[in-house]
């Protein structure tokens, strides 16, 4: 009732996915732990809104319709000018063995699908905290 | 050898017969010469007459002698007496005896003188005379010496009858005979010298013969018994030879058929296992591709079923029924139950087709454990289990850190789902480069037959609990195949009914290379 009126305290989360169920799910967690969402749904437009907006968080899919999410990172380290942004990737459980080339390519953090609504925002925090 | 004896012994026979011969011939013809002698002697007595000899006490009037002035004196006195050739004769001849050994006989069937008779060989060779007036002769021995007799007869002539006419004898008829025994020891000593030395000879060279035999023997055997046999064997085994090659060439042509007929159907089940190769590539990619299409498409629909549930669930959408609740929650967790068995299986098939995707990295074992004890507890809350861990920390680990998360979070939630009440213990220790995790509950145990099958694919076992239980079946099969494909380690368990199990999981602390059962990367 109240949760969604939390005011945007901890900034903007961008989130990069094809999925819309995901996206809903995920903007609907974020939001209600008070962050205001943007989203992108190729990675192209992931990494040009990331530059732009430069936001707080940004959330991951790595399977996306036209780069990779590697890919996305990738770009998005080479262009940022500010101190980089925390990329938070979720992963596929198809993609074990990719989570070291993510971390290497300067991946902040990862969480695998499917994402536990009750326990994703903690996983967010810890990976946001111990960054820190 | 017994041709070399007996033509050397006839040699020797022939010769020592020979000598012996020429000895008895030297005999005779002594004798001969005696006989002719006396007779030219008495030859020449008869045709005088006879001769007057003087009367000594050696020579005396003959009384067998009856002929007229038998007896004379000369005018001077002396006395003399006719000696006719019988008597001349015999009185040369007992000289001759004395002078050299010589003895003549004369003598006759038909006697004058009884001094004059014959001894029985004599007897018979006059007896043969009056069949075939001839010579006889016999090498014979008298007295214990050896003597060549001869004898020959003698014939009437005119000059004998002046004496023997008494007797009726006509010229021609044999009135007798002269025999002559030639002392032969001298010559049987030659003789037997003779044929002593031959014998030597024959000896020697017999031996001599013997030792060119025994060399040559190798050769003559050869030549004349082992290359016959040779021959022979040669012939049989030529024989055996042709046969065995005929049998040979038939076996090797033999041999060229079934080598034919073999590389025919070696090239032709080649060929049907290069085909079943391909298809089974081409089945086993269809495989991969089902398993990476299965693992997303699946999964997406099931990421939305599960989170969306569980916002709900978790009243993060608004207040809901009690009611609601419950079925949301039961839909909630038949997702999360529907996204196991999903993921597992994607998990086993590609253990099995060797294409699990590992990674292997060094880690603090604590975050590990500490993270998988924090997933269930929750579960552990809402059965009121206690926990209690013995866990050595620092160990530093090299090994795959997803797969023993996932190893270890199957044991505790087996470990928790088993268990109506009690402790659930967790004991890690490091054992000389092997760490073992020891997971123990108080539950309901499992039989020793179940035990048996405890690690095989899709088993459940009839329990009191498992209606309550969501399980796949194939969670202690894939912890296993983790551990042992993925971990390089063992995953064991011991059990007694009613009273709990253990679980046992030993790896490595540092796994000692890439597993080259699995694919490094992802597969998907």
């Amino acid at each position: 009732m109240t949760e969604t009126k939390k005011t945007a305290s901890k900034g903007v989360a961008l989130i990069i996915e094809d999925n819309e169920d995901n996206l809903v799910l995920i903007s609907a967690l974020l939001k209600r732990d008070g962050y205001r969402v943007i989203v992108a749904m190729t990675g192209l437009a992931g990494v040009e809104m990331a530059l732009k907006e430069k936001p707080d968080l940004i959330i991951l899919d790595i399977q996306l319709p036209d780069i990779n999410g590697i890919e996305v990172l990738r770009k998005i380290r080479a262009k940022e000018t500010e101190s980089p942004i925390p990329v938070i990737a979720m992963t596929s459980y198809a993609m074990i063995g990719d989570e070291e080339r993510l971390m290497n390519d300067g991946c902040t953090g990862y969480i695998e699908k499917p994402i536990d609504p009750t326990r994703v925002l903690g996983q967010i925090d810890t990976i946001l905290e111990e960054k820190r | 050898m017994i041709s070399w004896t007996l033509l050397i012994c006839i040699s020797l026979t022939w010769n020592s017969w020979q000598s012996w011969q020429s000895m008895l011939n030297q005999g005779k013809s002594e004798g001969r010469m005696a006989f002719l002698k006396d007779l030219s002697y008495r030859v020449w007595n008869a045709s005088h007459g006879g001769v007057y000899a003087q009367i000594t006490e050696e020579t005396k009037p003959n009384p067998y002698l009856r002929v007229p002035h038998r007896d004379i004196t000369t005018t001077t006195g002396k006395e003399l007496t006719l000696i006719n050739p019988a008597f001349m004769t015999r009185e040369v001849l007992t000289m001759s005896a004395k002078i050299y050994g010589l003895k003549g006989h004369i003598t006759s069937l038909n006697l004058l003188n009884p001094r004059n008779k014959h001894d029985d060989w004599e007897k018979e060779a006059l007896q043969t005379f009056e069949l075939e007036p001839s010579e006889v002769t016999k090498f014979m021995s008298i007295e214990g010496q050896p003597f060549m007799r001869f004898m020959r007869p003698m014939i009437t002539t005119k000059a004998c009858l002046k004496c023997h006419d008494s007797q009726g004898y006509k010229v021609g008829d044999v009135r007798g005979g002269i025999s002559v025994s030639v002392p032969m020891a001298h010559h049987l000593a030659a003789a037997k010298k003779a044929i002593w030395y031959l014998a030597l000879a024959h000896l020697v060279f017999w031996i001599v013969g013997l030792a060119g035999l025994a060399f040559s023997k190798k050769k003559i055997i050869y030549y004349f018994l082992v290359s016959e046999k040779a021959r022979k064997l040669e012939e049989t085994e030529k024989a055996q030879l042709k046969v065995s090659l005929n049998k040979l060439l038939q076996a090797e042509s033999r041999i060229q058929e079934l080598n034919e007929g073999l590389e025919l159907k070696v090239s032709e089940r080649t060929k049907e296992l290069k085909v079943a190769n391909e298809r089974l590539k081409s089945l086993d990619q269809l495989k991969s591709m089902f398993i990476a299409s299965m693992s997303h498409e699946l999964r997406t629909p099931l990421n939305s079923i599960i989170g969306f549930t569980g916002m709900i669930v978790s009243d993060m959408a608004g207040p809901i029924s009690d009611l609601q609740r419950d079925y949301l929650q039961r839909a909630h967790s038949a997702g999360k139950h529907l996204l196991d068995l999903i993921t597992d299986v994607i998990d086993i098939s590609k253990i099995e087709a060797g294409k699990i995707a590992v990674s292997y990295k060094e880690f603090l074992l604590d975050e590990v454990v500490n993270e998988a004890l924090d997933s269930v507890e929750n579960d552990l809350h809402k059965k009121e289990l206690k926990l209690e861990t013995d866990i050595s920390t620092g160990i530093v680990m090299y090994t795959d850190r997803k797969r023993l998360l996932q190893c270890l979070l199957n044991l505790l939630s087996n470990a928790i789902k088993y268990s109506v009440q009690g402790t659930i213990r967790v004991e890690i220790k490091p054992h000389n480069k092997q760490v073992e995790f020891l997971i123990s509950d108080t539950g309901i145990g499992i039989s020793e037959q179940d035990q048996k099958r405890l690690f095989e694919p899709f088993v459940r076992f009839e329990s009191p609990l498992k209606m309550h239980t969501a399980g796949t079946g194939l969670g202690l099969y894939l912890t296993r195949k983790l551990a042992q494909d993925v971990l390089a380690g063992t995953v064991s368990a011991t059990s007694q009914i009613d009273h709990g199990s253990t679980f046992s999981l030993n790896i490595p602390q540092r796994i000692a290379s890439e597993n080259n059962n699995v694919d490094k990367g992802s597969t998907s």
